[in-house]
């Protein structure tokens, strides 16, 4: 999935979110967001999602301008992109495996292949013996997994990753961050925001750097 | 998976659910009540509209002439069907026949002191309006006249204060039910406003999402209809022998399951109708995203 920013700004009102940012993102990168808190990182993904809309500027994906694009299209953009919230934000009351149930139901893949998949990707996070439990009875680290599974199981083209190590501790952090480098390895575009400085250096991917809205430093 | 996110949806808020099935099976079980007791009503109605009859009681001691005049006077109007005179002796077997369960009242009474009458069918029912009027002024012949219009005019006023009550009724209670179902509709779709959130962020699509709280109206709709229905056919068909030998010898309860099943499906599809509507306005209202 091809991403790219064009002189997007975003104001909430008087707070100028993101200012005049520029990007693009080629197919089977692997880019980090790198700001402190404010900084527009969520901004961006939210743009990317289409859930907010720029003040101004142009967001293109895979060549349709989602700025001006209809809601089916919008529809369809997010029917390939893996989201991984900062929270996680799995449904409370239906269990680890009803989460991915519904990601893939969302997406019409055929009924006879859900629980297969569902299978396969609890597998591939290591939650086969916790797919019958409600999000509130797993651990952070087992929640992570678990919207990472969801976030697998539509076989995206895009995973945006908000944040995802926020909540867990080292050894899981190291773990979703392998995963989600296999993922990259296999062809799926990958953003992950991030401030945790240990990421920033061991993963030696692409990085912007933003400051108030404004990237500061693009080493892509 | 859509049939399942409705149950679970129920299933999660029980209370919920249960609140408006249950105001929804008041509502169908009035509207069932209501049109069994006007459909009972009705037939009151038909068997005394169709049987256009007026009773003359003669006065005691009257000569045969006078009753073979009376009798051949009867016969010259218009639109008389049958004429049938009952004796002294007639009147006394009819009554004897209709309390031979009880011989005290059988004991005391005797021929005479029974009145003897004509009963006069009509074809048109009009014409018992002449003959009432006209052997009315006949004071010296007549003791008394019994004549069916005022019975089916005070049916008439019955069946319609019934009717006019029962619409209201069943208007209120629907209504109510309308809004009880818009209102909990409602909560259930403030509660899972996360749920909903995050399938629109993976893809859902508008209708998908809300796909589930309009079938949980028509389920309300569904279920509450049937409820009603039950309860309100069951007891009825459970009574209807002592109903129907109330009002003997009409049949005020039919033992028509065809009627019955025409109710239920009008009031499934006023069910569907009213839960459809209801969980419309709240997902147009609170779903916007």
């Amino acid at each position: 999935m091809k991403i790219v920013f064009d002189k997007v700004t975003k104001n909430y009102g008087v707070i100028n979110a993101l200012n005049d940012v520029s990007f693009t993102v080629n197919k089977g990168d692997f880019i980090l967001l790198v700001g402190p808190s404010g900084a527009g990182k969520s901004t961006i993904l939210k743009l990317i999602l289409s859930q907010i809309k720029p003040t101004s500027g142009h967001i293109t994906i895979n060549d349709l301008n989602i700025t001006h694009a209809k809601k089916k299209e919008i529809e369809k953009i997010r029917r390939n992109i893996g989201i991984i919230f900062q929270d996680y934000q799995l449904i409370a009351d239906k269990t680890i495996e009803e989460n991915i149930y519904l990601a893939l139901d969302i997406i019409n893949f055929p009924k006879e292949k859900i629980l297969q998949k569902t299978d396969e990707v609890l597998e591939k996070v290591g939650l086969t013996s916790r797919r019958f439990l409600f999000p509130s009875q797993v651990s952070a680290g087992e929640l992570q997994r678990a919207a990472l599974a969801r976030a697998l199981s539509i076989q995206p083209s895009l995973i945006l990753a908000d944040e995802p190590t926020g909540n867990v501790d080292a050894e899981n952090t190291w773990n979703l961050i392998k995963l989600l480098q296999k993922i990259n390895k296999e062809g799926t575009t990958v953003i992950l925001t991030t401030h945790d400085p240990d990421i920033i250096e061991s993963l030696g991917k692409d990085v912007i750097f933003l400051k108030n809205g404004s990237i500061v430093k693009n080493s892509k | 998976m859509v049939l399942q996110s409705t149950w679970h949806h129920i299933r999660r808020s029980p209370i919920q659910s249960f609140v408006a099935i249950f105001i929804m099976s008041v509502s169908f079980f009035s509207l069932t009540l209501f049109i069994l007791i006007s459909d009972g009503m009705s037939n009151v109605l038909k068997y005394f509209e169709t049987k256009p009859e007026v009773t003359l009681f003669l006065k005691d001691g009257l000569t045969k002439e006078l009753i073979e005049g009376i009798q051949k006077d009867l016969s010259g109007y218009t639109g008389v069907k049958e004429i049938k005179f009952i004796s002294k002796q007639k009147a006394f077997d009819i009554y004897k026949e209709q309390n031979k369960n009880n011989p005290m009242l059988t004991e005391m009474v005797t021929p005479s002191i029974l009145p003897a009458s004509f009963e006069v069918t009509v074809s048109d029912p009009r014409v018992l309006d002449k003959i009432a009027s006209d052997y009315s002024a006949k004071k010296d012949q007549i003791d008394e006249i019994v004549y069916q219009k005022d019975l089916v005019n005070s049916i008439i006023n019955w069946s319609n204060n019934i009717k006019k009550i029962g619409i209201i009724v069943v208007t209120t209670i629907s209504f109510f039910a309308f809004f009880v179902v818009l209102l909990i509709i409602s909560m259930k779709i403030t509660s899972r406003k996360d749920e909903i959130r995050v399938s629109r962020l993976l893809g859902a699509n508008s209708f998908y999402v809300k796909r589930p709280f309009l079938l949980e109206g028509v389920f309300y709709g569904l279920f509450g209809s049937f409820m009603g229905w039950l309860f309100a056919l069951l007891p009825t068909i459970y009574f209807s022998a002592n109903i129907n030998k109330f009002f003997n010898p009409i049949i005020f309860v039919r033992s028509d399951y065809q009627f019955f099943f025409v109710i239920f499906g009008l009031e499934l599809l006023i069910g569907i109708f009213i839960g459809y509507v209801a969980s419309y306005f709240g997902v147009k209202r609170y779903i916007k995203f």
